[in-house]
């Protein structure tokens, strides 16, 4: 009982810190960029999470709708067709796209509404999908880009393995590797600077197979002046 | 109790299916190979400046030059010709000795987008080279600095010495102009000037502007880098399942 009862206490006092870190206000450049980097890995997670959920056809229509709903609402103009301010006059964007490929053809790449690609989740003609992608912690966030003003952007990378099961066997898997345009804005909240993140348009950069290879490392001479033989032979074997 | 039986069986194989399922994905994503990958172009910066290692590389006295090393393609290494890798040895002791270093805000650094479209509809093939360009305080953009392309260069479906606007056009109000854009456009740069060397940028840029040209997609990038003195050194996108992948150099060459 008295285990237990520390538990819970080390569990809520975890949640609560988690809380303190993440309402606390940003005032400092040098954690700023930090900041906005870890912030839009976060919202990409957020993103890979919906997406999963609304692939799983054993969850119920409605709450893979509501996914749907969530998702879309991390991107710019909610994925829909926006409006650009220039400063006289507006331009009218597209809605976000995922640029999209597969295995059968990598040089042919669709890219249709991230909209249209969410609801294609719903019809994916599996009797069960896997999707996993890489962990919070280790996707690789590009350096802040200032644009204008308070408006920053970075990029998120990651990987994401697909599979389609039927009848218990994997037909059809991918790795993809993504990058998602984040767009940031810094506005001044009570307690100092925060920052408002929206994603944009997702690229899908290569399709593989999931098959796997060994990699052997070399070891070094003390005197390094190797000839190509010497390299040749301490190389990855592919 | 047979109908309860079935279904407790038939839950258990599922879930044991949906198991082996996970098991295969949790195989696919390789923690190592995603850490040795040079997954961004910000990365392949970081580790060119030494400010980030490939995660097996030896921490020995060679650590710096063999960091340089690591970043050329493997195969690009063993190709054919012999002197690529005395080369590149070269090239990093070289790096590694003057601590040269290359920034995003270059301007000596170019991306070359090999791109697909379309023009008026039918798909085409156009590289477009860009860079950097600072706009103010830390601001910057990449900017178009050249469109080139066969279809930019409007080559005339054929040449003729008699295609000519004639030698007396000028007593006619130039009436001629009208037939030459009328009548048969794609053979319009027979009538240039001998010495006009056609802008093939600003074709790109007219085509684009008139609604006639549309980029699909960017098939192929590849970033040129001047910054090294005596080196340019090409770097590209290798896909492998390997240690060796991401954004390497893929192309070594002297330079000026």
């Amino acid at each position: 009982m008295k285990t237990i009862f520390k538990l819970v206490v080390l569990c809520l006092a975890i949640l609560t810190s988690n809380i303190a870190i993440a309402q606390k206000p940003i005032n400092d450049w040098r954690f700023l960029e930090e900041s906005i980097q870890r912030r839009g890995a976060e919202k990409v997670k957020q993103m890979n999470d919906h997406i999963s959920f609304i692939a799983n056809k054993k969850k119920a229509y409605n709450d893979r709708t509501y996914h749907k709903t969530k998702c879309l609402n991390l991107f710019i103009g909610k994925g829909n067709e926006y409006q650009q301010w220039y400063g006289s006059q507006y331009i009218t964007r597209k809605g976000v796209f995922m640029e999209v490929t597969s295995l059968s053809d990598t040089s042919l790449r669709r890219h249709p509404l991230m909209k249209t690609y969410l609801t294609s989740l719903f019809n994916l003609r599996y009797s069960e999908v896997v999707i996993q992608t890489t962990a919070l912690s280790k996707m690789r966030v590009s350096n802040l880009q200032h644009v204008y003003s308070n408006e920053y952007t970075c990029t998120v990378y990651f990987q994401q393995a697909f599979a389609g099961f039927r009848d218990g066997r994997p037909v059809y898997i991918d790795i993809t590797e993504k990058a998602v345009k984040c767009y940031v804005e810094i506005i001044d909240g009570e307690d100092g600077k925060e920052c408002i993140v929206r994603l944009g348009d997702v690229h899908a950069t290569q399709t593989r197979g999931g098959t796997l290879s060994e990699f052997n490392l070399y070891e070094e001479d003390a005197d390094y002046n190797p000839t190509l033989d010497d390299w040749h032979a301490r190389q990855p074997r592919y | 109790m047979k109908y309860k039986i079935t279904l407790t069986f038939a839950i258990i194989v599922f879930f044991i299916q949906f198991a082996k399922a996970q098991a295969v994905i949790t195989n696919l994503l390789n923690e190592e190979l995603y850490d040795a990958r040079v997954k961004l172009v910000d990365e392949f910066f970081d580790r060119f400046n030494l400010k980030e290692l490939h995660p097996n590389i030896e921490r020995d006295s060679n650590l710096s030059v063999n960091s340089i090393l690591f970043l050329f393609d493997y195969e690009y290494l063993q190709s054919s010709k012999d002197s690529v890798f005395p080369m590149a040895m070269k090239f990093a002791k070289y790096v590694v000795s003057e601590n040269v270093k290359i920034s995003y805000s270059d301007t000596t650094w170019t991306a070359v987008a090999h791109c697909k479209g379309k023009l008026k509809g039918k798909p085409i093939s156009l590289t477009l080279h860009l860079n950097v360009e600072h706009r103010s305080e830390d601001m910057y953009k990449w900017v178009i600095t050249k469109a080139e392309g066969d279809i930019l260069s409007l080559k005339p479906s054929f040449e003729d010495e008699r295609i000519m606007l004639m030698p007396d056009d000028h007593e006619t109000n130039f009436v001629s102009l009208r037939r030459i854009t009328t009548e048969k456009d794609d053979i319009i740069t027979n009538y240039r000037n001998k010495d006009y060397k056609l802008d093939q940028t600003a074709v790109f840029y007219s085509l684009v502007y008139y609604g006639l040209l549309d980029i699909d997609m960017v098939e192929r990038l590849q970033f040129e880098f001047h910054q090294i003195p005596g080196y340019i050194f090409t770097v590209s996108k290798v896909n492998r399942e390997t240690l060796n992948s991401g954004w390497l150099i893929t192309k070594l060459e002297n330079g000026d």
